[in-house]
């Protein structure tokens, strides 16, 4: 029944517009057509090119760019400075001040597109492909941008034609070594105060922010009261003059912010918002209470581990920690005359962690110190072996071992092994030269603490 | 009734042309390069010679950058007398100006795909030819073997497939390997390192004729009259019998001679060019380029032509 009326609903339709048709089609002899612009599309186009290239050219410091590669900004962003004149443009960014030179031009394509269509070491810094597995797609960076307009405020408002990120170019007021030793001292500034991460409490929600200073993102993590789990929120960020600026605004517990001012101590970061009604959103980095800095670690130790399992028959070594590659690692000494140890220290955690690595040769064959579950697995993974806590006692200064959790292994305790130039296992290395002092073999079972004396 | 509405569609109005043209041209401001470019190019060639790197003439499927501008200079002043003034001199300017492609795209970058292969040269349809990695020429521009396995090996491997388009070259090519083509295995093993033996000059001639005709004539005239019977001397395989002899266990010689006699015959009947003159031509020019004789910044302009 339905159906049936439903096709002679449609019949009717049809024949209504069959028979209003005419009526529309007569209506377009009638009127007079006219363009809706004075200009064709190409001249208009072609005029919309000069006026940006007058623009361009006017400005006699230059501009900024904020430059942002990849379509989901996983790099960070990066400040650039460009001068335009009637051919060339000089480009130079936070990484290289140096202006590089080379030809631009505003061509039409999506709309007017500006183009640096000559090579150049600066702009061309994210594009440039490198190799055929890793880098066969760059960084994914833009060296055409859309032109879509010249805001309000004067700047201009550009599209990046690959990643279809915004960018803004804004007028200069001091020159471009100014501006860019600016944006690098705050990233060095920013950069050089160890963080665990950042915390934040944002309209009454307690926000942590990890990061990640190589690809300058940060990520906010919060409580979700509605669901009892937590949500993450990822910003990719870039220095300003003053501090840095996400790429989009993050909206947090009805606060929305983008822009921050920093300031530092030589222990704390404290980025504090600039935007209108969140000026009271502040994330200020923190360090855990055992937090040690590097040059905290440099000193003698007495080092405990045992001849056994079951940890009996204690062997007490006096060992040193001195310095590495700075924040990075430490070296240990006293174990062997031929053996030193490299330990990585993190900077965020504080912490140092033992692994396992290199340390000699014998012959063709590589002597490695394994990390090792003692009586069970031992493995060449450098991403095994054990990290250091400290009981937080400046005067009686303990550090304590465990597995650094990296692999499933449990590892409490090390061994010499032998592997040879193509990487396979080729046994123990056994050699009383390299015995660890106060035994008589090249193992430390139970690796437990290291206490420092001086 | 479908018929008359048809009608009535017809307009009633006419429309004045446009005194306007829509087509216009950028105003890119020319700079001296460009404007040696008309009198080197343009004029002479009817060659359009892209220096600046226009994303709609690459392929847009990978990551590319411009090339550099003073390259660029140098890569204009070796592809005209490398390349255009070689074939001038042995077939005269009307040859080059007929045939030889449109337009020449430069890239700064090699194109890398994700394969683990890379891409120096294409051609399309006969109309252009596009270089890839110019950024690198600084690195390679006194020796002449990187200089030609780099651009010119591609230049003139991709003019002979569009001479090849125009007149095609006889059947009795493709019957000389005829089942030895491998087509897309010609990189992999044992393929890339056995070519000669197996009667071609290069591991890419053994992907299908056409490469390989393309192949053979772009080798032998980037290669002097010594490199060639050294090419030709590699593709004799010997080994060790039973009781310790030296034999020839393959020998490549003589399907590479029976394919560039019909190459050369090719090029001499369809067109009028003896590949061994064309051949001394091009060594010569490629001597004057490494060792320094030719200028390849000037962008100055001979007014009096």
């Amino acid at each position: 029944m339905l159906n049936k009326m439903e096709k002679i609903m449609k019949r009717n339709i049809l024949l209504l517009i069959l028979f209003a048709l005419p009526v529309f089609m007569l209506q377009s002899c009638l009127k007079d057509q006219s363009d809706t612009f004075n200009e064709s599309a190409a001249v208009r186009m072609q005029n919309a090119i000069k006026s940006y290239r007058a623009a361009l050219t006017d400005a006699s410091s230059g501009w900024s760019l904020d430059y942002w590669p990849e379509g989901n900004q996983k790099y960070g962003g990066y400040n650039y400075t460009i001068k335009f004149d009637g051919q060339n443009a000089d480009v130079a960014w936070e990484q290289n001040p140096t202006a590089v030179t080379s030809l631009y031009d505003i061509i039409s394509d999506d709309g007017p597109v500006l183009t640096f269509n000559t090579y150049n070491d600066n702009m061309h810094a994210f594009s440039t492909p490198w190799g055929s597995s890793g880098g066969y797609q760059a960084y994914q960076g833009d060296y055409e941008f859309v032109i879509m307009g010249i805001q309000d405020d004067g700047s201009i408002k550009l599209k990046g034609k690959k990643s279809g990120n915004i960018m803004y170019l804004r007028k200069l007021s001091e020159t471009s070594d100014a501006y860019l030793a600016n944006i690098k001292k705050m990233s060095a500034q920013f950069n050089a105060v160890p963080m665990a991460g950042l915390k934040s409490k944002i309209g009454g929600t307690d926000v942590l922010i990890d990061y990640d200073l190589d690809n300058q993102q940060l990520y906010f993590t919060y409580p979700d009261a509605s669901s009892n789990s937590s949500t993450e929120v990822t910003a990719s960020y870039r220095f300003t003059e003053t501090g840095l600026s996400f790429y989009k605004p993050v909206t947090i517990a009805g606060k929305t912010f983008q822009n921050f001012k920093l300031s530092s101590t030589s222990t704390v970061n404290t980025l504090t918002c600039t935007d209108a009604n969140a000026t009271d959103v502040v994330l200020a980095s923190y360090l855990p209470d055992d937090y040690l800095y590097y040059n905290d670690y440099i000193g003698t130790y007495k080092l405990l581990f045992y001849k056994e399992l079951e940890k009996k028959n204690p062997v007490y070594v006096t060992v040193t920690l001195s310095e590495g590659e700075y924040n990075k690692t430490l070296l240990l000494k006293g174990l062997n005359s031929n053996i030193t140890l490299t330990l990585n220290y993190s900077v965020g955690k504080g912490s140092l962690t033992l692994n396992s690595q290199s340390i000699g040769k014998n012959g063709s064959n590589v002597i490695w110190l394994c990390a090792w579950h003692c009586g069970g697995t031992l493995t060449w993974d450098t991403a095994a072996g054990m990290i250091s806590s400290w009981n937080k006692d400046k005067d009686n200064f303990v550090l304590t071992w465990k597995d650094n959790a990296m692999t499933t292994y449990n590892i409490d305790s090390y061994i010499l092994w032998q592997l040879n130039a193509s990487g396979s296992s080729m046994g123990a290395y056994t050699n009383s030269a390299w015995n660890i002092v106060g035994t008589t073999e090249t193992r430390l079972r139970m690796f437990t603490s290291m206490t420092k004396i001086k | 009734m479908l018929t008359a509405i048809a009608f009535l569609g017809v307009s009633c109005s006419s429309d004045d042309l446009d005194s306007e043209s829509i087509i216009t041209v950028n105003e890119v401001q020319k700079n001296q390069f460009d404007k040696w470019l008309n009198q080197n190019y343009v004029i002479p060639y009817n060659i359009a010679f892209k220096y600046r790197m226009e994303d709609i003439e690459a392929d847009m499927n990978y990551t590319l950058v411009p090339a550099q501008y003073e390259l660029s200079v140098a890569m204009a002043h070796m592809v005209k007398y490398l390349c255009l003034e070689s074939y001038d001199e042995i077939a005269g300017i009307n040859f080059t100006r007929k045939y030889f492609p449109k337009l020449i795209h430069l890239v700064g970058s090699p194109e890398y795909r994700n394969n683990g292969t890379v891409v120096l040269g294409t051609a399309e349809g006969g109309k252009k030819i596009t270089l890839f990695n110019i950024n690198n020429l600084g690195n390679i521009i006194t020796s002449a073997a990187s200089l030609n396995s780099q651009y010119f090996k591609t230049i003139h491997h991709e003019f002979t497939h569009i001479l090849n388009q125009t007149k095609s070259y006889p059947t009795e090519f493709q019957e000389i390997s005829g089942a030895d083509y491998v087509s897309d295995s010609w990189s992999t093993a044992p393929y890339e390192t056995e070519y000669a033996y197996r009667g071609f000059v290069s591991d890419y001639a053994q992907d299908s004729a056409g490469e390989d005709f393309a192949e053979t004539l772009s080798i032998f005239v980037t290669h002097s009259a010594t490199q060639w019977a050294n090419l030709l001397a590699s593709a004799v395989e010997y080994t060790t019998d039973s009781n310790g002899k030296t034999v020839v266990s393959r020998d490549g010689r003589p399907n590479i001679i029976a394919k560039f006699e019909i190459v050369y015959n090719y090029m001499k009947d369809s067109f009028g060019i003896d590949l061994y003159k064309l051949r001394d031509a091009v060594q010569r020019r490629q001597a004057d380029v490494v060792s320094g004789k030719l200028d390849l910044e000037d962008v100055s302009i001979d007014n009096a032509k």
